[in-house]
């Protein structure tokens, strides 16, 4: 009988993981950007349940962790999404390549 | 009452600092008016005269000497004391100081009364009592040292005291210079005996009164070379501050400054810190036999060297400068030859009657209106009889005829070289010399017709009259304590080692300075008195060479300017290229491979967020390469 195991969740999480850095570095949409960094968070929520379930099946620590991380991810993400609010405002655009203003 | 007279002894020099203080601040807020400052200073310097006499009326017998250490500086187990040390000796140069300069700050009030300077000029005075007094109440080394620097502070400042003049202050900058040279060889000569005589000291460091025990444990822990070199070192302190060869060159300069300032300054009292320095510091030099016979020779030769200089010069102050330098040879050379107590005896009597004479050539300054040329001078005596009086009193004092001052002090000095023929040849010689030239001075200003413009005028009796209470000890002061006519002598007074010594006379050596001081003086008459017999351009043009030497100072000047300007001043540009080009090349080059590699390595940071988000994951994964390949 097939058995899911915890390898098979850390497969999926580094897959999920990879996918999101692969969004955060190439993706040219700021939306998009943001989408790939949850990707990412979510990536480290599902390793978070998938250990606790594998150390400890009567300790909910992992599960409550990816729970804070959600909602802190969702306080992130709403600033985030301010931020390129306001930057739309000002440039009109969303394209990464065009907000290098951060350097020397 | 005698109690706070013995315990407070500090407050000596503490009166004119007061006086100094409240002058500086006085006028500062212009509380003060522009021309005061002279009853307080006055006061301030007799208030530590009576203090030194009720001190000395109570000393009580045996003159023990006193002393007291307060701890200044603790440093682990160094403990600089500072405090007072009161001998014989130190009670004579107090009494010296606080007369002499007292008197030369009455008539300081009628030199000065024309100059815009006139309060500086007493702070300035002030300040230099209370140098000098602590330097002679110091109880160590170190103590002395910082008022010995402090007394040159006074120096500078006095001779630098017309300081618009630039004579004046390159005259003020050439003594601090020389002496410099002196206070440095004095600070590495003062630590090295701390250093070697480290294992002596329990509690306050190099004090007088335990210099002999220092100078043993030094002694024996370097060693006689070292030692010897050590005193050397100390010795240099006193070369310029005292003006012997070969940093004598800034005293005749220093006639820069005001006269009355020659007289206090530069003649009677700061000049002979270095004897007195020399004197304190006894049990140190006397263990070494080649820094004695240095100091003896250095002394000597200063004495003959001055001498000859003196013969020549024109300026009167400036013949006086050389006369004092060819003294100090004297005293300087009664150390060397251990004859400490006559060499103090002869600073004693030299004070009076060289600050007299520089008080009287203030006095035919003043009234000559400013003019220093002796040649411009003479027949003074018709005009200002009793300047030319004292002034008389003073060369012969200095000359060293019987019964005056100067031949007991200076007899002694030479009685005490007649074993050692050559110091002693040099003595006489200086003797002859001093005759010579004093007289001539005295002639050349006083005799003969007047050559000058103007009409010449005795000055106001508050000039005249320090002169005539200096001339006072200048007559008697050496008779007195020759120890000849029930008093004691100074012998007896200052001694240094276990037992007073009555001074015997030597009636040869007596007969023969006696003899050579009136061989000068007629000889001067001949040249420069009434019947002009040998004409002085004849001897000129007979020992050309000879004058030219005398005329040029031996070109002692001349050599150290070449010296400066020929070795000192190219090697200070050759210092001063190396330093801009090597060593601020190097800096700026530093500087400028920050600023190159700074601007080629900026161009990474493009500002785009998913370029560092790529850097940092291909960091991250050569990291984790390294710690798999490595690590596991």
């Amino acid at each position: 009988m097939f058995e899911v195991g915890l390898y098979h969740y850390l497969g999926l999480t580094v897959i999920l993981f990879c996918i999101g850095l692969y969004g955060v570095m190439s993706s040219r949409n700021a939306i998009r950007l943001l989408m790939c960094i949850e990707l990412m968070l979510n990536a480290v929520n599902i390793n978070l349940v998938a250990f606790n379930n594998y150390v400890n099946m009567n300790d909910l620590s992992g599960q409550i962790f990816s729970i804070f991380i959600l909602t802190v991810s969702a306080a992130e993400a709403s600033v985030g999404l301010a931020i390129l609010i306001a930057l739309y405002r000002k440039r009109v655009s969303v394209d990464m390549e065009r907000f290098n203003l951060l350097k020397w | 009452m005698s109690d706070l007279i013995h315990n407070c002894i500090w407050l000596i020099p503490v009166y004119p600092l007061i006086a100094f203080i409240l002058i500086v601040l006085g006028r500062w807020t212009g509380i003060m008016p522009p021309k005061s400052g002279k009853s307080l200073v006055i006061a301030s310097t007799f208030l530590g005269l009576v203090h030194t006499l009720l001190f000395w009326a109570q000393w009580g017998p045996g003159y023990s000497p006193v002393e007291v250490n307060w701890n200044w500086l603790q440093a682990g187990p160094l403990q600089l004391p500072m405090g007072y040390y009161i001998d014989s000796a130190g009670m004579m140069m107090l009494l010296v100081v606080t007369s002499v300069s007292m008197l030369i700050q009455i008539y300081t009030h009628g030199y000065m009364s024309h100059d815009p300077g006139y309060s500086r000029f007493y702070a300035y005075l002030a300040l230099f009592n209370f140098s000098m007094l602590s330097l002679v109440l110091s109880s160590n080394l170190f103590q002395m040292y910082v008022f010995w620097e402090l007394v040159g502070v006074s120096s500078f400042l006095l001779i630098g005291f017309w300081f618009t003049r630039p004579s004046a202050a390159a005259a003020a900058v050439k003594a601090f210079l020389m002496n410099r040279i002196g206070d440095f060889g004095l600070l590495v000569g003062i630590l090295t005996l701390l250093y070697f005589s480290w294992d002596y000291w329990a509690g306050p460091v190099l004090t007088f009164s335990h210099m002999g025990g220092a100078a043993q444990v030094a002694l024996a822990a370097a060693g006689p070379m070292a030692f010897t070199i050590m005193c050397l070192l100390v010795f240099l302190g006193p070369v310029a501050k005292s003006a012997q060869l070969p940093l004598h060159t800034w005293l005749p300069d220093a006639m820069e400054g005001p006269t009355p300032i020659s007289a206090l300054i530069h003649a009677a009292t700061m000049v002979a810190a270095g004897v007195f320095l020399v004197a304190r510091m006894y049990p140190v030099f006397t263990l070494s036999p080649t820094a004695m016979t240095v100091i003896a020779w250095v002394g000597a030769l200063t004495a003959f060297v001055a001498a000859t200089i003196a013969l020549t010069q024109v300026d009167i102050k400036k013949a006086l400068a050389y006369s004092t330098m060819s003294q100090l040879g004297y005293m300087v050379m009664a150390m060397g030859i251990g004859a400490f107590s006559a060499g103090l005896f002869h600073l004693m009597t030299h004070a009076f009657f060289k600050a007299m004479l520089f008080l009287c050539s203030g006095s035919v300054i003043h009234g000559c209106h400013d003019e220093q040329d002796m040649r411009r001078m003479g027949g003074l005596w018709k005009y200002m009889p009793i300047t030319a009086a004292t002034y008389l009193i003073g060369t012969v004092a200095i000359t060293g005829v019987l019964p005056f001052s100067g031949f007991w002090s200076k007899d002694e000095i030479i009685a005490a070289t007649a074993s050692y023929p050559l110091l002693f040849g040099l003595a006489v010689a200086t003797a002859g010399m001093t005759a010579f030239y004093m007289f001539r001075t005295y002639f050349m200003t006083f005799h003969g017709k007047y050559r000058g413009e103007g009409h010449p005028h005795e000055s106001p009796a508050v000039m005249w009259v320090p002169l005539a209470v200096l001339a006072v000890p200048s007559i008697l002061i050496g008779a007195i304590l020759s120890g000849q006519f029930g008093f004691p002598g100074f012998g007896e007074l200052v001694y240094f080692g276990h037992h007073p010594h009555h001074e015997e006379l030597n009636l040869a050596v007596m007969g023969l300075s006696v003899f050579i001081a009136l061989g000068g003086l007629a000889t001067a008459w001949l040249m420069y008195g009434g019947p002009n017999v040998i004409s002085p351009d004849w001897f000129r043009k007979t020992f050309q060479p000879v004058y030219t030497l005398l005329w040029n100072k031996w070109f002692f000047d001349d050599a150290y300017t070449s010296i400066a300007t020929k070795i000192y001043l190219p090697f200070a540009a050759l210092s001063s290229w190396f330093d801009r080009t090597v060593i601020d090349g190097l800096v700026g080059l530093s500087a400028s491979t920050v600023n190159v590699s700074g601007s080629a390595m900026r161009t990474l940071q493009s500002g785009r967020v998913q370029t560092y988000v790529a850097l940092f994951v291909a960091g991250l994964l050569v990291l984790a390469l390294v710690l798999w390949k490595w690590m596991v």
